[in-house]
């Protein structure tokens, strides 16, 4: 357990959370202390949106792929979350205003910013029962939850794949008018983009599996191991190449693909059709993986995700765990309370009551919605 | 019906313009109607004249009044450099810079299969004619540096170099004036990408 972490850096903490017309919120402040705190009461209280809110303070979206104007209250045309956060940099506030015809305006510690200035300035991890769905379900899932991560850590990579996604989606276009003439000059667009992004998610993967494999060994006390293994629709990927070199392999695909890809109108090589799986004890985990097996190991992958960003901004992430308690069982959910001990910020939410959630053993704060 | 039948067509008519929702356009209307009636004439006037008065540049695609336009007949320019941009307003910004003395050729338009636009909808023939028969010896490309722009700028090389003619791409990094601490990392990126010797 100690070995854990090279390094243990400091931990961001939200210690003031606003909302005005955000979700079924009106106007009303939370104040938050350091550790665990444990947010309950009824269905349809606002649990998750409270939630969702320090994660748009964070990330500027939210954490379910909801739309900004979908987050106002009703009848009314925007909304505004601050946040007060502590970390290794010491205090920050952060307010975002959103006006439905207007857009998001951020305004870090009185100075205006734009998102690509602030984004990675503050970072939470957003963890949901849907999750618990990552290994069986859809590639595009998969795609989602790892581009989501690094372009939360790198802003050049959401360059990378923005460029990427437009320069496709131009070629696509091209295809599906016929227009041979104006197909080459997208895929040389795409390449390097392409290129990049791949060796990013590799990489990615690579240290995530890492920190996986050590907290799925303590689960199951080192009875399976996992490993993660890129699915690349590109055929020719070494994934020692240089980002030039799998740019030039991309191209040349993407030529020999282009008569075939004319006929189907889509673009059948590249980074948008990739996949990763789970492999568990050599098997792929979208075929073997029981219900606990999958529990577990994405358990797992929010612990490696937590550490990930920690080791790439040298400090700790909040974690935001919405109603995900009740599906772990009490050793699993012992084990995470454990982990997380005296290095996150974890921010929880049930249906229970708050005395069912410790067993005793741990403390926390409570918030009580509904009352 | 709130309105009288001519104030709605005129808030109508104003709500078409860029940048003007129905209220923009309700406040205009009613500035209108309480302007004196010589004023508002002449900006009907205006309106009309520079409708049917401007058109394109048979050379350079700019707009003008005069044909050819002012900066291609233009007797101080250096015509052995032509800059390409997609916009007649980009002639204005590169103009107002005071940088360029040389010659435009607007594209009115980038290639973008998604908007239905091919190389052959865009001023592209017009410049390699025009190329063939002038003594330009580099061309410099200023469409933006968005895909559209880049993969536009990229096709317009291909077709340029084996003219012999010298093909050049705007550069792209910190703004001047811009604090170096808050330059997003994706433009510093870049910066240091187009970086040059000293």
């Amino acid at each position: 357990m100690e070995a854990r972490l090279p390094l243990e850096p400091g931990s961001l903490v939200i210690r003031r959370l606003s909302l005005r017309d955000f979700r079924n919120y009106r106007d009303r402040v939370f104040y938050l202390r350091p550790g665990f705190t444990y947010i309950s009461g009824p269905n349809a209280v606002g649990k998750t949106n409270l939630l969702e809110a320090i994660f748009y303070l964070t990330a500027l979206r939210s954490p379910r792929r909801a739309r900004d104007q979908d987050l106002v209250r009703l009848g009314t045309g925007g909304f505004r979350l601050e946040g007060e956060f502590h970390g290794t940099g010491g205090a920050m506030r952060v307010e975002v205003c959103y006006r439905v015809q207007e857009g998001k305006r951020i305004v870090v510690d009185g100075v205006a910013r734009r998102p690509s200035e602030y984004v990675g300035r503050a970072n939470a991890v957003f963890f949901a029962p849907d999750d618990l769905l990552l290994i069986k379900g859809s590639p595009a899932g998969r795609r989602d939850f790892l581009d989501g991560l690094l372009t939360r850590l790198y802003p050049l990579f959401g360059r990378w794949q923005n460029t990427y996604q437009r320069a496709l989606a131009q070629r696509n276009a091209a295809l599906k008018r016929g227009q041979a003439g104006a197909v080459e000059m997208w895929e040389e667009q795409m390449a390097l983009p392409a290129a990049r992004v791949v060796l990013a998610r590799v990489k990615a993967l690579r240290r995530l599996a890492a920190r996986l494999s050590l907290y799925l060994g303590d689960i199951t006390d080192g009875r399976e191991e996992l490993s993660l293994s890129y699915r690349a629709s590109l055929r020719t990927l070494d994934i020692a190449d240089a980002a030039e070199t799998l740019a030039g392999k991309f191209a040349v695909a993407w030529k020999q693909d282009r008569a075939k890809d004319l006929a189907s109108g889509i673009t059948a090589v590249g980074p948008h059709r990739d996949d990763y799986a789970f492999i568990l004890d050599g098997q792929d985990g979208r075929q073997f993986a029981s219900q606990g097996q999958q529990r577990t190991i994405i358990l797992s992958l929010k612990l490696a995700e937590l550490d990930f960003i920690a080791d790439v901004r040298r400090e700790r992430p909040i974690l935001l765990l919405d109603d995900v308690l009740s599906e772990l069982d009490a050793s699993r959910r012992e084990y995470l309370l454990r982990t997380l001990s005296g290095t996150t910020q974890t921010i929880m939410s049930g249906t229970e009551p708050p005395e069912a959630v410790g067993g005793g053993q741990i403390a926390f704060s409570c918030i009580r919605l509904g009352e | 019906m709130y309105y009288a039948a001519p104030i709605a067509k005129l808030i109508e008519e104003l709500n078409k313009l860029p940048g003007v929702g129905p209220k923009t356009a309700q406040r205009l209307a009613f500035h209108l109607l309480f302007r004196p009636r010589e004023e508002v004439r002449k900006l009907a006037e205006a309106i009309v004249q520079a409708r049917e008065q401007v058109k394109a540049c048979s050379v350079c695609f700019n707009l003008t009044d005069e044909d050819p336009c002012q900066i291609c007949r233009g007797a101080g320019r250096d015509r052995e450099v032509i800059c390409v941009v997609e916009e007649p307003r980009d002639v204005v910004a590169m103009e107002r810079s005071g940088g360029f003395k040389g010659l435009y050729h607007v594209l009115q338009g980038v290639i973008s299969p998604l908007d239905g636009v091919g190389p052959d909808d865009i001023r592209i023939k017009e410049l390699l004619n025009r190329l063939q028969s002038s003594e330009v010896k580099e061309v410099i490309v200023a469409t933006d540096p968005d895909v559209e722009g880049e993969a536009t700028a990229a096709y317009l090389a291909k077709l340029i170099k084996p003219l012999g003619i010298r093909v050049t791409r705007i550069a792209q990094g910190v703004p001047v004036g811009g604090e170096l601490e808050y330059a997003d990392e994706v433009t510093l990126g870049l910066a240091l990408q187009g970086r040059r010797e000293m």
